[in-house]
């Protein structure tokens, strides 16, 4: 729950914020829990809605397309197969991306929420998503072949 | 597009979550979870309004008190309780943030123990069949926490004792909305009553 929360605001200070109203919140409300199988689940939602709004107040132009010319101009095609995967490497490349994309991309990578629920978790359309997506993606990919750029 | 990506981070999902909070933020949500809510609300009540206040504030004292007294003696009279009280359970090695939500659900409960004990004398056989499903659980509950210490996956006896204690909040709510509907309809036949007389 912490490193899901800290992924997406990523921040320590914010994400320990996060957790603690979360926490609160669902001890005042676990009346209204009705699932009996899910109070993980729930406190996790809770979780996500609050880092998601947290990000959206701080970054108003969140969800805009940033301006990433820089990757795509050549519209180039990394072959993911020639990829030495490195779990700290990865952790630390996502923590460089913008945070519409860093957001998209751990709420379907980590998370495994689909598309579709995730346009309806940040109010954007689905195609939004799945382009936003496959940009994050591709500049992540960039800047761990790069080692670094940000 | 390829998936290898997507496939890596499947295949090592529980390594990428290697961080970890503050050992303080548990003690925060603890502190938090356990404030009293209403106590500022009264204070500047009391501030604001003394001399007038002090007096309803005596007043309600007053009637709290011959309540209290008179509750008590209701429940000399009927002797033991029938839902045995759930008990906090020994949490001392258990990771923090279980051990804040166990707690957080068995204040709950006790509270709500406390209100539905309140109401047996007027319902008693069906406050008794309410007791057994509470007592069934609460049996279980017991059982997973003599498991907990010997058992390899302890996440997975904690999981199930926040289960247990989440059914039973919601059978206790269930239980508490059919005694409040009983009221409700017995007050209804009363007030149609008196109105015929």
């Amino acid at each position: 729950m912490y490193n899901t929360c800290l992924r997406i605001v990523n921040n320590i200070a914010d994400a320990e914020d996060i957790l603690q109203d979360a926490f609160v919140d669902a001890f005042k409300n676990l009346d209204k829990l009705e699932n009996r199988s899910g109070f993980g689940g729930w406190l996790k939602k809770i979780v996500i809605h609050k880092s998601i709004n947290l990000v959206k107040r701080k970054r108003n132009n969140w969800v805009e397309l940033e301006d990433d010319h820089q990757y795509f101009e050549a519209d180039e095609q990394l072959d993911e197969a020639a990829f030495e995967w490195k779990i700290d490497e990865i952790k630390r490349m996502i923590q460089k991306l913008p945070d519409g994309y860093r957001t998209i991309l751990c709420l379907h990578l980590f998370e495994d929420y689909k598309q579709e629920q995730i346009s309806e978790m940040l109010g954007i359309t689905h195609a939004t998503v799945r382009t936003q997506y496959i940009r994050a993606k591709k500049k992540l990919l960039a800047m761990l072949k790069e080692g670094g750029i940000s | 597009m390829s998936n290898r990506l997507e496939d890596f981070i499947q295949q090592n999902r529980n390594e990428f979550d290697d961080d970890v909070p503050s050992a303080a933020l548990w003690a925060r949500i603890e502190e938090d979870v356990n404030k009293p809510v209403k106590r500022a609300s009264i204070l500047t009540f009391l501030v604001k309004h003394n001399v007038a206040a002090a007096a309803v504030i005596a007043l309600i004292a007053v009637s709290a008190f011959v309540l209290v007294m008179h509750n008590r003696k209701v429940t000399e009279l009927e002797g033991t309780r029938v839902i045995a009280p759930l008990q906090q359970p020994q949490l001392d090695d258990v990771d923090p943030k279980y051990a804040v939500t166990l707690n957080r659900f068995v204040q709950v409960i006790q509270t709500k123990q406390e209100e539905l004990n309140a109401s047996r004398k007027d319902n008693p056989h069906l406050f008794k069949s309410f007791a057994k499903d509470i007592n069934e659980l609460n049996t279980n509950l017991k059982d997973l926490q003599s498991q907990l210490k010997q058992s390899p996956k302890p996440d997975e006896i904690l999981d199930a004792m926040i289960q247990n204690l989440q059914m039973q909040t919601d059978i206790l709510n269930e239980q508490l909305l059919i005694i409040r509907k009983i009221k409700e309809s017995k007050k209804r036949s009363n007030e149609k009553n008196n109105s015929t007389i």
